[in-house]
């Protein structure tokens, strides 16, 4: 049996190597998407601040207030940089033109408006391609009117002994984990869903075999039908395998990402391979038809990549749909490699890499005693 | 005429009659735009989660974490104290606030008090915005607590506590005295910014239109594979006439995924966009670059699957950059200039001027012209490429 597997193992190598279009899919194109992703998304994955942002602020008001907010959004960042224009006109000349990125104007009534307990409303401008960076700085002017809304009740209440209420302060502490960067989600990212892709491609080409002559040759070989499962278990684990470790090295030695450590990086895609082949001879058992087969190679990967946070991070979804990405092998895989980033312990890895393989084991047993007993 | 609308009837029905092909045109646009575009931003379920340690375990402690928990914005979890690493770490927190031993007594006795809060390292700049919003909350409640002591003068603990909750209670009366209101200019113009949901829209039909026009375009070689292509040229039709029938068969299809998009978007997801001249000129525009783009990457292919494998990336990669998948200024500012090489990111900028409801010459002129460049160019060449296959 082994000797079998071994020999498909070697057949479908060959095939790989001499398929440079395969080659093509399987390596260049998740790096180039890695790499598009990694730059993209910079700003909004861990270990960096606040994106640079120039506001230009127009201020009206003619008491106090005013001042105080353009201080506060100031004073918030030293990502954001404060230019005055002479008058709104010119606030929002600099928009247009591009040297600020957002336009701020204070009314002239600033400050008497708050002082009598009315709300006012501060006027916000950006571009179409800056209204990220104009919701930094709402936020920043909202937390203002609440801090002012807050100081207004406590006056209202105590008087002149409003002074002496000490508000609660938030002091911040490291969470003593790495950050996980758009470089590295991505990296480990699309290996999951390329994996999970080349697996689902495999599962296809068993099923057109199942539907040629070879497959008739094959069942009338000496071999088993147990050998027969075993072999294309075994092709699709090492090829996973090894497209998964070439992806990572590209990763950290091309894109210069910063994974994982070694040994653990290589545990997980181990395992994950032996999941994801588990999960092809399962499809290539017991799938007969070619545009079934389709189906879910097309929809179904996509799916299923998407759910198990290979395009955009889990965190992003609603709590229902985290719980299911965390079921699915890849979601599961994706966790343990964004867990090893972070830093994690060898036995913090247990759980799922346990996990993968048992799925991957039990669905080739379970394909191998059906193998050939489908039709 | 005759000639050039048949087969391009032929084209586009022998398109529509595949059941795979509708799948692939309606069930992946809904899933796409459901998944990214539409579920993250809903306002169900969309709170961010915190968890929270609670040292101090008193009336006051329980009443702050209750007061949280009823807080639209946030998801609380009240967590022990060795979990809040695998919390932070599994993306299960956005933070983890600590509530300190002495929490109860600090407050009551109007000394400074610290929470101690511990931030996901996956936090982006944006999400830091988060911590001031949520601070203001903490200190609503606080503020409104110690003033009812305050007022009520000193007394024993107990009823200390008792109006501290009280007093915390009114809360929900301290107001925010400034709002802001939100406005986007585009060339000396001021529009109102873009509704929720109508991005994901935009971007999405920009990417699917490329994927349906990959595909329809493959089928070219799939027909030179099995004859047909050659005797289709060895009939008496005139070339051009061949051509243009295919071509038209081709935008066609770009269109009723643009048609698709469009009706979903509407039906099922309640996002509107305008439908009217303008729109009809970009779509247009942009169907005939995709067109023209698709047809030169068939000539350098020999099978359909190559096609639609180097299609796909075409398509992911370019509406990635283009600011298909998310809004553009996510990217850094020398991303965003290659994005002018991609006629996704034009397409958007057009139909995101539309959306807001002002468009004019003026402000379509540059994107319109820049996608009349892009179908020039490349539905020149990608024809030219064709009448010589």
């Amino acid at each position: 049996m082994i000797q079998i597997a071994l020999q498909m193992v070697r057949v479908n190598l060959l095939k790989l190597i001499r398929d440079r279009r395969a080659l093509f899919f399987m390596i260049v194109m998740p790096i180039v998407l890695t790499s598009i992703l990694s730059f993209a998304l910079t700003s909004v994955f861990g270990g960096k601040g606040v994106p640079p942002v120039t506001v230009g602020i127009y201020n009206e008001d003619k008491g106090p207030l005013g001042a105080e907010v353009r201080a506060m959004i100031a004073e918030s960042s030293p990502s954001i940089q404060v230019v005055n224009p002479a008058n709104a006109e010119q606030g929002k000349e600099q928009l247009d033109t591009g040297f600020t990125d957002v336009f701020v104007d204070i009314p002239e009534d600033f400050t008497s408006q708050i002082s009598s307990d009315t709300p006012t409303r501060v006027s916000v401008t950006s571009t179409l391609s800056t209204e990220n960076k104009r919701e930094i700085v709402e936020s920043i002017i909202n937390s203002y009117g609440r801090q002012t809304g807050i100081q207004t009740y406590a006056g209202s209440q105590l008087g002149t002994n409003s002074a002496q209420v000490n508000p609660v302060r938030f002091a911040v502490e490291a969470p003593g984990l790495r950050p996980i960067t758009s470089g590295s989600y991505y990296a480990v990212g699309m290996m999951v869903m390329f994996l999970l892709m080349t697996a689902f491609n495999y599962a296809v080409i068993m099923v057109d075999e199942r539907n040629s002559d070879r497959y008739r040759r094959f069942l009338a070989s000496p071999a088993s039908r147990q050998a027969l499962c075993f072999g294309y278990w075994m092709s699709s684990s090492v090829i996973l395998l090894l497209q998964g470790v070439a992806l990572l090295l590209c990763a950290r030695y091309i894109l210069g990402i910063e994974l994982g450590p070694w040994y653990q990086m290589l545990l997980l895609t181990l395992s994950y391979s032996v999941a994801l082949a588990g999960v092809t001879v399962l499809f290539g058992t017991f799938v007969r038809s070619r545009k079934v087969m389709d189906g879910f190679n097309g929809v179904g990967v996509q799916v299923a990549a998407a759910l198990g946070g290979s395009i955009v991070p889990l965190y992003a979804f609603p709590q229902t749909l985290r719980a299911a990405g965390h079921i699915l092998p890849n979601g599961l895989a994706l966790n343990g490699l964004l867990n090893s980033i972070s830093g994690i312990s060898m036995s913090g890895l247990f759980v799922p890499v346990v996990t993968l393989l048992t799925i991957g084991i039990g669905l080739g047993l379970v394909s191998g005693t059906r193998y050939g007993r489908t039709e | 005429m005759r000639v050039v609308l048949a087969i391009a009837k032929r084209f586009v029905l022998g398109l529509l009659k595949d059941k795979a092909n509708l799948l692939y045109m309606v069930l992946m646009p809904i899933v796409f735009t459901g998944l990214f575009g539409v579920l993250p931003g809903a306002s169900q379920d969309s709170t961010v989660p915190i968890s929270v340690v609670d040292d101090d375990r008193t009336a006051i402690s329980k009443a702050f974490i209750q007061y949280l928990s009823q807080d639209g914005a946030v998801q609380v979890s009240q967590i022990p104290e060795d979990r809040a690493a695998r919390a932070l770490r599994n993306w299960e927190s956005a933070l983890v606030i600590t509530i300190p031993a002495g929490f109860q007594e600090s407050l009551l006795n109007n000394h400074p008090t610290d929470l101690k809060i511990t931030p996901s390292p996956n936090q982006g700049g944006s999400t830091v915005a988060f911590e001031h919003s949520l601070l203001d909350t903490v200190q609503t409640w606080e503020v409104a607590g110690v003033t009812e002591v305050l007022q009520s003068g000193g007394r024993n603990t107990n009823q200390a506590t008792s109006t501290f909750i009280v007093g915390a209670g009114h809360a929900k009366q301290i107001h925010s005295l400034v709002t802001t209101s939100r406005s986007v200019r585009r060339d000396g113009t001021t529009l109102a910014p873009l509704k929720p949901g109508q991005q994901a829209i935009i971007g999405f039909a920009t990417m699917f239109i490329m994927f349906s026009v990959f595909g329809a375009t493959g089928s070219i070689l799939e027909e030179k594979r099995s004859g047909t292509w050659s005797r289709i040229k060895a009939s008496p039709a005139p070339k051009y006439r061949l051509l243009a029938g295919y071509c038209l068969g081709f935008f066609c299809v770009g269109w009723i995924q643009f048609i698709m998009m469009y009706t979903i978007g509407r039906l099922l997801f309640r996002i509107d966009l305008p439908m009217n001249g303008w729109v009809v000129l970009t779509i247009s525009l942009y169907v005939l670059a995709t067109c023209g783009i698709a047809l030169c990457v068939s000539g350098l292919v020999n099978t359909s699957e190559q096609h639609m494998g180097i299609g796909t990336f075409v398509a992911i990669a370019t509406s990635m950059l283009g600011g298909a998948y998310w809004p553009i200024d996510y990217e850094p500012v020398w991303m965003q200039h290659v994005a002018w090489l991609v006629p996704q990111d034009w397409t958007m900028e057009a139909l995101q001027v539309i959306a807001v409801g002002a468009p004019s010459t003026s402000l379509l002129m540059w994107p319109l012209i820049v996608l009349a460049g892009f179908a020039a160019v490349f539905f020149v060449a990608g024809a030219v490429q064709l009448r010589y296959a």
